[in-house]
């Protein structure tokens, strides 16, 4: 009996030999299991779809049925328990992650294998072969194929590599979830979330920590952004938010109702919520509107000495260390640091002598092509954001302004499916595809060539006051 | 920290919100689908039913219009509480052979509807006296490249625009002074034939006013717009205005072509024919009005129909589907949608097509397809497990449910009339 599909409305007979009723469903427990055991059945009779038998009471599984040890009036149903999961009503027919191909998939038919009276999920079929399986057409069409000299390819997914997002939530269903999906790139994870139904994009998000949801969050579409934010919880949408860059927050917040928008940056925590709501003060076509407000800007008294140690405390992230500013004691800024001068410099050396002092900057009503035109023409990884009266605001990042351009340029096509292969090459190359280490997972971001753990943006080092995140306060 | 400036952006931002949430009121979902759906197969029927029939069908616009909007409603009542389309929850809900029998009608349903797409094409095209082997191969090359190359959103801003034309109807239909007394009565009494054609232009004008495809497309731009149940009290107004302008139009159309082509016992036998209700607005241009708005709807339909029928049938049976997906990616999408076009020029190509004709029983196809997908739509609202607290009220059901078996009897009652036809 190797298929769900061919299980289902088989003769379920009591110890007398009574073909009483017939199978409607089994029951999995959705536990860490790779390959969970069948745990109770559901029969057709029970309209309410609420008294399971326990698996304990089968004693001998054939091509003819289930054959129960027990007379039928001394079987003991129970409840579905809360981490149960039926396999037809909420896996069949449905869609699942398939967390190795990085594909969400719909689920034709499940395979089972049989040990002794054990019955244990083996694999979830998607192929063309299981759809015409289903139909009934599947002796018919596979053997026209054959004769062809073309079999058609089965295309069963390791249980172990499928994520299930649909049904109801418990925490032990989405723990499981998570597990399956903590080694996929943020990257991909958003790709994924878009192809998912309403609910379960929310339950891959409920799935995700605070950490990797922003990260998923700050990857995927605008709309996608916002109907996911829109649909999670109000506190936990808020902590998503408080984890994600600034910009990128404001971003989301940008395409909410606005009476929604407020209502989750009063959940914010103060500091979070502050620089958000600055930051969505401005026009959203504008360099001010695409800016970062996270940046290291040191203050010009500082020596060569200070500096580096302020960085090693700071950690900043990669997109960030690039370019040191320099502010006054009112922050405006005076100068640019390259970290190579840092390098050769004196220890004792103070910044302002090695610092740059033209620096190219932009206004905060400056268009974003104004923004491009000067990061293309100065060739520069990004460029400050400068009020009037010189104080110095934000930066505007390369890569940041790259996807509002191409999100405006209409090339959202691009590279979808190579990236993706080239993803899973580099996962396998890592050690057994979805088995790998974590760590192997997703490509390095930026040049650094850091080891320490996986290049991530929005996470700065720290806990509460995070110094690289705000401008320098002169000491 | 804050200056006076911010404050000021915000109230910038706040304008342009408000603005940008009139857009959405007054282009939701529901409108847009009712403009689809006032396409060349559309245009004809009506012109059609006027033409031949005069004002004796003007009647079944009101019952239409109750029953547009109660199934519409559904659809978009499916969609906001389920997150999901419709295709897909047939699919989850009955499982692969109901799926795929269901998606067979839809096939057959939209094979017709792009079959008449570029009919109208052709048609329109006849007007200006371009041939079609030239014209329709340069639409669906047009319809290629504005599916493959542009993005939905564009495509639809330059078709809905253009679908203002339908406002000449209504022009027309006032200035061809019909006697209004005869109009508003044949409006509210009923009356019925049992004459084979009668029975054909029936199920023609409720197939073309409630196609299969629309549940399936309005659910899915509820799904897309991110509509759930908690905002889902606009929408229904949405639909309502939509569907009430959809029937207003389709109530001048019928009352323009009665007031000038049946009233002259003008048999329609071409483009040009059914062009003849404009002459009281545009006189010598109405065959270039009529004309240019048939090309306009059937553009506009031909890019959205065959990609979006492909598109749910891939989804419900687990194929992958999108146009950013390459052809070896998604080989059974490309299949379908380039199986639909060309397969819908080729019939079109044949010489001598019957244009019209094919335009109006595509329509007629329509309807007797019709109750196969209201049923499943049926059975699925009312699934407390699914819909919760959203399940049918009792009123909706017994609308959907007449409209259901009225569809099936008139199907039945015109496959007897067409093997045993009398009067005629």
């Amino acid at each position: 009996m190797p298929y769900l599909s061919q299980i289902i409305g088989r003769a379920v007979q009591d110890a007398s030999g009574d073909a009483f009723d017939r199978i409607a469903d089994l029951v999995i427990y959705h536990g860490t299991e790779k390959f969970p055991k069948i745990t109770g059945i559901l029969l057709s009779g029970d309209r309410s779809r609420v008294a399971i038998i326990p698996w304990d009471a089968v004693t001998e599984v054939s091509a003819a049925g289930i054959r129960l040890r027990v007379e039928r009036p001394r079987l003991t149903p129970r409840p579905l328990q809360p981490d149960e999961v039926l396999l037809r009503d909420n896996i069949f027919d449905c869609q699942v992650v398939d967390t190795d191909d990085l594909k969400v998939v719909r689920v034709n038919d499940i395979e089972l294998r049989q040990v002794g009276t054990e019955l244990r999920v083996v694999a979830a079929d998607v192929g063309t072969r299981s759809l015409l399986r289903r139909l009934g057409l599947e002796p018919l069409v596979a053997g026209v194929f054959e004769r062809l000299g073309r079999p058609l390819p089965q295309g069963m997914i390791p249980w172990n590599l499928v994520a299930v997002l649909g049904g109801t939530m418990t925490p032990l269903k989405l723990s499981i979830s998570r597990e399956k999906l903590k080694d996929i790139h943020p990257a991909d994870l958003a790709d994924l979330l878009e192809e998912l139904d309403r609910d379960e994009r929310v339950e891959m998000m409920t799935a995700l920590g605070d950490e990797t949801a922003a990260e998923v969050l700050e990857e995927a579409q605008p709309d996608v952004q916002a109907t996911v934010i829109q649909e999670l919880p109000k506190e936990r949408a808020a902590d998503v938010l408080e984890e994600m860059a600034p910009e990128e927050a404001a971003d989301v917040l940008g395409e909410l109702p606005e009476h929604r928008a407020d209502e989750l940056i009063s959940l914010m925590e103060e500091e979070k919520a502050e620089e958000v709501s600055r930051l969505l003060e401005y026009p959203p076509e504008t360099a001010a509107g695409k800016m970062t407000t996270e940046y290291i800007a040191l203050s010009e008294t500082m020596t060569v000495e200070e500096v580096l140690a302020r960085l090693r405390e700071a950690r900043p992230d990669d997109e960030t260390i690039y370019y040191l500013y320099v502010v006054d004691a009112q922050e405006r800024l005076v100068g640019v640091l390259s970290i190579r001068s840092l390098i050769i410099s004196a220890p004792q050396t103070p910044i302002s002598q090695v610092m740059r002092t033209n620096v190219v900057y932009v206004e905060p009503d400056a268009s974003v092509p104004d923004v491009a035109g000067a990061l293309v023409k100065y060739d520069l990884l990004a460029v400050p954001v400068v009020e009037p009266g010189g104080r110095l605001v934000g930066i505007v990042t390369v890569d940041h302004l790259l996807d509002t351009l191409l999100e405006t340029y209409g090339s959202g096509k691009l590279g979808g499916g190579v990236d993706l292969l080239r993803r899973k090459a580099r996962r396998e190359a890592a050690g057994g595809g979805a088995a790998g280490p974590p760590g192997g997972a997703p490509p390095p971001r930026g040049d650094d060539g850091s080891q320490e753990g996986t290049p991530r943006r929005g996470a700065p080092a720290g806990a509460g006051g995070p110094e690289a995140g705000t401008p320098h306060p002169p000491t | 920290m804050t200056s006076t400036a911010p404050i000021l952006r915000r109230a910038g931002r706040a304008a342009a919100m408000s603005r940008l949430a009139m857009f959405f009121a007054i282009m939701g979902p529901g409108i847009i689908t009712q403009s689809v759906d006032n396409d060349a197969g559309g245009i004809t029927t009506y012109s059609l039913a006027g033409a031949n029939f005069g004002y004796a069908l003007l009647w079944t616009m009101i019952p239409v219009t109750v029953a547009l909007y109660v199934i519409q409603e559904m659809a978009s009542r499916l969609g906001a509480v389920t997150g999901k389309g419709l295709a897909d929850l047939i699919r989850e809900r009955f499982g692969v052979r109901t799926t795929v029998w269901v998606m067979l009608v839809l096939l057959a349903a939209d094979f017709g509807n792009t079959l008449a797409e570029f009919s109208g094409l052709a048609a329109g095209g006849e007007i200006f006296g371009i041939s079609k082997y030239l014209f329709v191969p340069i639409g669906a090359i047009t319809v290629w490249l504005l599916a493959v190359k542009g993005t939905y959103r564009s495509t639809e801003r330059i078709f809905l625009g253009a679908s203002a034309f339908y406002v000449c109807y209504v022009v027309s239909g006032l200035l061809s002074r019909p006697d209004w007394g005869a109009v508003l009565r044949a409006s509210i009494v009923p009356s019925f034939s049992f004459k084979a054609n009668y029975l054909l232009m029936f199920v023609g004008v409720i197939g073309t006013t409630i196609a299969p495809w629309m549940q399936f497309y309005l659910q899915s731009t509820v799904v897309e717009k991110g509509i759930t149940a908690k905002d889902y009290g606009y929408t229904r107004a949405d639909v309502l205005i939509g569907s009430f302008m959809t029937d207003i139009v389709a109530w001048f159309i019928i009352v323009a072509c009665g007031a000038t082509i049946f009233v002259h016992h003008i048999h329609v036998e071409n483009a040009k024919d059914a062009a003849l209700a404009l002459v009281p607005l545009a006189g010598r241009y109405a065959a270039a009005l009529f004309g240019l708005g048939l090309i306009n709807a059937s553009l506009f339909s031909a890019s959205v129909l065959p990609l979006a029928t492909s598109h749910y049938v891939c989804e419900a049976l687990g194929f992958e589907a999108g146009v950013d997906r390459t052809a070896r990616q998604a080989p059974v999408f490309y299949s379908l949608y380039v199986a639909l076009i060309v397969g819908a020029c080729a019939i079109v190509l044949l010489p001598n097509a019957p244009l019209l004709k094919i335009l109006f029983l595509s329509q007629v196809a329509n309807g007797i397809l019709l109750p196969f997908i209201l049923i499943f739509m049926l059975l699925l609202v009312n699934q407390k497990r699914l819909m919760g607290a959203y399940t049918n009220s009792v009123p909706f059901n017994v609308i959907a449910w007449v409209t259901t078996i009225a569809m099936i009897i008139l199907t039945l009652a015109l496959v007897v009339t067409q093997i045993f036809p009398f009067g005629g």
